[in-house]
């Protein structure tokens, strides 16, 4: 930083001999801790812009702006949100932070990113943040595993209960079926409207959890729940990490991240075993619709005093190729994504060298209601749904309870419900 | 000349209170038994390995570089601003309740008994619900994000005012006092001359109680404090842990900080309150025993 200003010192006497300077911005960004380098390489390479970046614990972010707000003082100019429901909750009347990008990011840069990758970011028909990674579900399986068993990696979700049906017996299974997570990516897989924005009307939300959309998926998981096809332990529990880790679980549904950070720390699979395959469709669907698990995302003040420089760091920091080239997850943006997917090419730790291929083709599935709500649909889900299943309740029986939770968490939060 | 010690019987009534006593032992002690042994092992041991295994000297070692060396020794910045606030905080509520508690036990004064219930008010009111009225307060004052701050905020301990008062009501000997008035003692003489020597014990108790609620704070820096570098030890280890994930189920990033880390972290928190505990036993049970027997 003292070269920094050594320097801008300096350009400010060139300027006084040869012409206007370059003015000097300094930016206040809250970050998470994994983003650090990522701000860190922008402030290497801007000179005139100097980042006083402060590492804030992800879940207090909404709590510590609001504060700011209050205080009208230490307010960001740019930081990062970890949660993509921080940005439904960071542009209401009482926190209204972020600025709207819609026309201050390019249509032509907005386009360079996977289809619905910006879902998160539109609210009310405004872009109001840029998407870091994406964190859509795929298939992971053990490749010589699922060779040695003779199996066929599935397509459908109706190989996959059948696949199910066929390990069971031998003591295997495919994943975990009471994670929240997972399970809402299940519960949506056909089309589910839980809790889907309705397109053309503000703060106007669909939740019908009675169609046979929601039925479908909720009695193939009570099925594979019953015949001990998906396990009754989540994939960060001891019991689930022996499972995995003694080869029990063959295939699950995970999402981009998993495989990286879960599976191969975790579960710690050798390499040459972890492969990965599309997500899963039903058999009257034309392709997959899958959900995601994560991705953040990042967003600008938008009373900030330097609104140019603000919109570039969140520009910069979400597409620019040499940045994004090195972020540990799966990049939002296209042309990011397919230089950062070089790596996984030339990784020996996966079975096939493809592993990029398939997360990149399964992003054009993603679900276009992964948006930004300024409530939790998953601990819901947790609450209402996976807490039941430890005493033998089933999803199924569980869907009218949680239409009930659903609705009144989003009229309270605003939502009109349709 | 030797002297023969009573054969100890264990009648059903020592029986019941030594099984009493086991219990509580092994239900508070085995919590602090599995942290202090969890700090020894790797990711995957915590994970698969039985609850109450040993690890590894090398397991130890990666865990203490990772969270010690991460980003630039950030927790020993950390560290030592807890040190200041606590310092700072502790000096604080000790310059203000010894002074307050005596002069609310030794004098008759308009409006005494007013400060007396308001102190017990002020006792009894939960701290987070007047954490953000001190944040507009010191927001107002400009001291929010400043050490000043958070220690002027953490010396407000009505509690050590009210044990104060208690001690100096019934543990210091009235002829005492008087026969120093009849010397010629001042009232501020009275004070530094007479009782604050005999109030070591309740100047080392409210230090003690000072100090753990100040090292452990974490909502008040959590409010006034948004500039990490100015973090205590909770508010930044809650960033660093939340940060990366390693609790949330959501670990998809290269920071170095995973379970191990985290339970490393929490045993930093503890040890110094454990330390100093053990090392001021002998005062805080004096003084929380004065006052018990008038005399």
């Amino acid at each position: 930083m003292h070269f920094k200003t050594l320097a801008a010192l300096g350009g400010l006497a060139l300027g006084a001999m040869a012409g206007p300077a370059m003015a000097q911005v300094t930016l206040n960004v809250w970050s998470d801790t994994p983003r650090l380098a990522m701000f860190d390489l922008y402030d290497k390479t801007h000179d005139n812009v100097t980042l006083n970046v402060t590492t804030v614990a992800p879940a207090d972010l909404i709590a510590k702006i609001q504060l700011a707000l209050q205080a009208k003082s230490e307010i960001p100019d740019v930081i990062f949100m970890s949660d993509i429901g921080y940005t439904a909750q960071l542009s209401t009347r009482r926190s209204n932070y972020l600025m709207d990008l819609t026309d201050k990011v390019p249509q032509a840069l907005q386009d360079e990113f996977y289809p619905n990758g910006n879902s998160p970011c539109h609210v009310n028909g405004k872009l109001l943040c840029m998407r870091n990674d994406l964190a859509h579900m795929i298939v992971w399986y053990d490749k010589p595993a699922m060779e040695a068993l003779g199996k066929a990696v599935p397509t459908t979700w109706e190989e996959f209960q059948k696949l199910g049906e066929e390990l069971a017996p031998q003591g295997l299974s495919l994943g975990t079926g009471v994670e929240a997570f997972p399970l809402y990516a299940m519960l949506v897989s056909d089309g589910c409207d839980m809790v889907m924005p309705v397109e053309g009307k503000e703060d106007t939300v669909k939740i019908d959890l009675t169609t046979d959309k929601c039925l479908k998926p909720a009695r193939m998981v009570d099925a594979m729940l019953k015949n001990g096809s998906l396990t009754k332990v989540g994939p960060f529990e001891p019991d689930f990490v022996a499972l995995a880790k003694g080869g029990k679980i063959p295939l699950m549904i995970g999402p981009t991240w998993f495989g990286e950070y879960v599976i191969k720390p975790t579960y710690e699979w050798p390499a040459g075993k972890l492969a990965a395959a599309l997500p899963l469709k039903w058999d009257d669907q034309s392709q997959p619709l899958t959900w995601s698990w994560g991705g953040g995302t990042y967003g600008a003040w938008k009373d900030t005093a330097h609104p140019a420089e603000a919109v570039d760091l969140v520009t910069w920091m979400s597409t620019d190729v040499a940045n994004q080239t090195n972020a540990v997850t799966l990049p939002g943006h296209r042309p990011s994504a397919e230089a950062w997917g070089a790596r996984l090419a030339s990784d020996a730790y996966y079975a096939d060298p493809n592993v990029f291929q398939v997360e990149a083709e399964a992003a054009q599935y993603s679900h276009p209601g992964y948006v930004s709500l300024r409530f939790s649909v998953s601990d819901a889900i947790a609450k209402v749904v996976v807490q039941p299943l430890a005493s033998g309740g089933t999803v199924e029986g569980a869907l009218p309870a949680l239409q009930t939770e659903l609705t009144n968490l989003a009229k309270l939060n605003g939502y009109q419900v349709e | 000349m030797s002297t023969r010690q009573a054969p100890m019987r264990l009648n059903l009534g020592r029986f019941v209170v030594f099984a009493i006593l086991a219990f509580a032992v092994c239900f508070y002690g085995i919590p602090l038994l599995w942290l202090f042994l969890a700090g020894t092992r790797s990711e995957a041991s915590l994970l698969t390995d039985p609850p109450f295994a040993l690890g590894t000297w090398e397991a130890f070692s990666r865990t203490w570089t990772n969270l010690t060396t991460y980003n630039n020794f950030q927790i020993i910045t950390w560290a030592t601003n807890s040190l200041i606030y606590s310092v700072g905080g502790v000096l604080l509520s000790l310059v203000a309740s010894i002074p307050g508690g005596y002069a609310l036990a030794q004098s008759e004064f308009p409006g005494r008994k007013l400060i007396l219930t308001l102190t017990l008010i002020a006792m009894i009111t939960p701290s987070t619900a007047v954490v953000l009225p001190i944040f507009l307060e010191m927001n107002l004052l400009g001291l929010n994000n400043t050490y000043a701050g958070l220690i002027l905020a953490s010396g407000f301990f009505p509690f050590g005012v009210y044990l104060t008062y208690v001690y100096f009501s019934t543990s210091l000997p009235k002829g005492v006092m008087d026969s120093a008035r009849v010397d010629g003692a001042n009232r501020f003489e009275l004070f530094t001359r007479i009782a604050l020597p005999l109030a070591r014990p309740i100047i080392a108790l409210v230090a003690f109680f000072s100090f753990l609620a100040i090292w452990s704070n974490y909502f008040l820096a959590f409010v006034l404090l948004s500039d990490d570098k100015l973090y205590n030890l909770p508010v930044g280890l809650t960033a660093l842990v939340s940060g990366s994930g390693a609790l949330s189920n959501l670990p998809s990033n290269d920071v170095p900080i995973k379970k191990p880390e985290v339970v490393l972290a929490a045993i930093l928190v503890v040890l110094p309150v454990l330390l100093i505990f053990m090392a001021a036993q002998r005062f805080v049970r004096s003084g929380m025993l004065s006052g018990a027997e008038k005399g």
